[in-house]
């Protein structure tokens, strides 16, 4: 502790005399860590099934059939698609949901927006975070009960508040009343087709026709692994077209969750990997000529602490603490940066009315099991070098200022 | 005490070798005062680096209390540095960005177990003993010369090493200055502290029990002081 003191005052002086070079390692640092925390947040949310994608793992997405000669086969009717879910004997929950761009009016503002038609049972598959209120339920569809569901941010801009709890909108002439909040998530569900962000139920959607239906869910038990719910839908499904005699084609190896989905894309494959690569490596390359510029500037003070009797080793630790004091700043800083810089990329993704949503919040866990061995990595490379090189040197050398030797 | 034995030096380029020092022995004894004199470029600096563990030596061995120290790896011969050689350079060295306290404390913050209060202690009591107690806040771009060299003695005393190895001591100091800072070494010779010097001005080298003539990589001649 008393060295890390020692190797800390050493380095504060330098931190200010080299102001250009300290701004410019913590600025770039800064946003550096700005945009890996964003990327390594997307990945964490996706790749670790984070809300409301929890169950990720155990969620088909039934898409549309092929008959044996490749032909697609009709699609399954709205109506048709509790008779289907059923015909699943381990299925715990499925969710149907259509939208459709819809004018509604919150007071005398109209507000054109995508509407999301579901049933109680995409609340059971998707396990968003409720902040307030609850979902819709079997009781409220029986009832015909006119409530909806909003997710924050919707919230926020179509009323001012996301304490909306009780509060109403009109569509088609009804008043629908809001009884639940979520909170915001990553919209990275599967290929491309959004889960929504205000929510009511699908009884109410009286234009939908036969020739558009819903997207339909199959929630799991968790008792099956991946491969027996594989199994399981490529069995029942072929059962349930060969009962009305549709000949379907659903080979086991073409059902796919929605957690395998993602695996299939090259952006989680490797896409991401590569972008962080970059998002290192070119600020890195950046910092390592800096900073070896830099550490040159300490050549005679590393030599004086090795004569003095410091190891190799402790003197790139001494070195290692100024760039590491530099790195922390910018990655601090680079954390607090997030927030604005997702607010705009949010804001371009806004710009539709699909309403994407690419970040609502940080981690954690994030910051512990990807963004602080990122920065071991990214101090390594960027200030480890040239501290390496200097801390090695002849000590003689070192001393008269000798840069070659 | 300390011993080199058969030391030799050599700088190689692709079109030549030079020896900077050519096969050089020389034991300096407990107590002794010794000098190392000779024109400039002669290799005299260089073997005080060798003897010090600031440099390597193409061949040969260094033995100090009876340990052949060049056989250690870096973390042995930084702590054979830290805590049996101290050093006095030319130049000073002293780190700029610290208070004279703080470089005097420097070398004890590379040693395990030395509390800083009673580093601090040490250090005020060794700048005491130079004359610079008044200046110990102070950071070395404000002192002199003179008042710098006298810190850095402070500096190679604080860890109470067995031998000094003092590089032309007083090269960068007017003669007022070097009396004082030969008054200072031949004090700590007195009080027991081995010490090996360098210097190319025979006013200084007469201060010396024994000097060593240095030419062209040779130790020449080897002469008690009759002066002292």
């Amino acid at each position: 502790m008393k060295r890390l003191l020692t190797y800390a005052r050493l380095s504060w002086p330098d931190i200010l005399r080299h102001k250009s070079y300290s701004i410019f390692v913590v600025l770039g640092s800064a946003i550096a860590f700005a945009f890996i925390t964003v990327l390594m947040q997307i990945y964490y949310t996706v790749a670790f099934d984070r809300p409301p994608f929890s169950n990720a793992g155990r969620i088909v997405k039934i898409e549309s059939f092929h008959g044996r000669d490749g032909k697609d086969v009709r699609a399954l009717r709205d109506s048709e698609m509790q008779d289907f879910a059923g015909c699943f004997p381990d299925v715990e929950s499925c969710a149907m949901l259509s939208q459709q761009l819809s004018n509604t009016y919150v007071g005398d503002a109209i507000h054109p927006l995508m509407l999301y038609f579901t049933n109680p049972g995409f609340w059971d598959v998707f396990d968003f975070r409720f902040l307030d209120g609850r979902p819709f339920s079997e009781a409220d569809m029986r009832d015909r009960a006119q409530v909806a569901v909003v997710e924050k941010n919707l919230a926020q801009e179509l009323f001012g508040s996301a304490d909306v709890t009780g509060r109403g909108f009109q569509y088609l002439g009804r008043t629908f009343t809001v009884v639940g909040v979520v909170d915001s998530f990553i919209e990275f569900p599967d290929n491309g087709s959004a889960l929504g962000n205000i929510w009511i139920p699908q009884i109410f959607n009286e234009k939908l026709s036969n020739d558009t239906p819903s997207a339909l869910y199959l929630l799991f038990s968790r008792d099956l692994d991946a491969r027996e719910i594989r199994n399981e839908v490529s069995t029942c499904s072929v059962s349930y077209f060969n009962g009305r005699d549709i000949m379907v084609d659903c080979p086991t190896e073409s059902v796919r969750t929605l957690h395998d989905q993602r695996g299939d894309g090259w952006f989680f494959t490797w896409g991401i990997w590569g972008i962080l690569f970059i998002l290192v490596l070119v600020p890195s390359v950046n910092i390592i000529s800096l900073s070896s510029a830099n550490a040159y500037n300490r050549l005679h003070e590393t030599g004086v602490c090795r004569a003095l009797g410091a190891s190799s080793s402790s003197s790139f630790a001494n070195l290692m603490t100024e760039h590491s004091i530099l790195v922390i700043t910018g990655v601090i800083i680079g954390i607090l940066l997030v927030y604005p810089l997702t607010s705009a990329l949010n804001a371009v993704l806004d710009a539709g009315v699909f309403r994407i949503s690419l970040f609502s919040g940080i981690d954690a866990m994030v910051i512990v099991i990807f963004v602080l061995p990122v920065f071991v990595l990214f101090s390594l490379l960027s200030g480890g070098l040239p501290a390496w090189r200097i801390s090695r040197k002849n000590i003689a050398d070192s001393l008269k200022g000798n840069i070659v030797s | 005490m300390l011993e080199l034995r058969h030391i030799t030096k050599v700088f190689r380029t692709r079109e030549m070798e030079t020896y900077a020092i050519d096969d050089v022995s020389l034991a300096v004894r407990k107590g002794e005062f010794v000098s190392i004199m000779g024109p400039s470029g002669c290799g005299k600096s260089t073997l005080l680096n060798i003897a010090g563990l600031l440099d390597e030596p193409t061949g040969g061995e260094i033995i100090l209390d009876g340990q052949n120290v060049e056989e250690l790896d870096d973390k042995g011969k930084a702590s054979i540095r830290n805590s049996k050689i101290g050093f006095i350079f030319q130049s000073f060295h002293l780190i700029s960005s610290l208070s004279i306290i703080d470089n005097v404390i420097l070398p004890l913050t590379f040693r395990n177990g030395v509390s800083h209060s009673r580093s601090v202690q040490k250090a005020e009591a060794l700048l005491e003993k130079v004359g610079l107690s008044h200046r110990m806040h102070h950071f070395p771009a404000q002192l002199s010369g003179g008042q710098c060299q006298r810190a850095a003695i402070a500096r190679a005393l604080v860890t109470d090493p067995e031998i000094i190895l003092a590089d032309e001591p007083t090269g960068n100091l007017d003669s007022r200055n070097s009396e004082e800072i030969m008054h200072l070494l031949e004090t700590m010779n007195a009080s027991g502290k081995t010490i090996l010097m360098v210097t190319h001005s025979d006013e200084i080298a007469r201060h010396t029990g024994r000097i060593l003539m240095m030419t062209d990589g040779h130790i020449s001649v080897s002469s008690k002081n009759a002066s002292l």
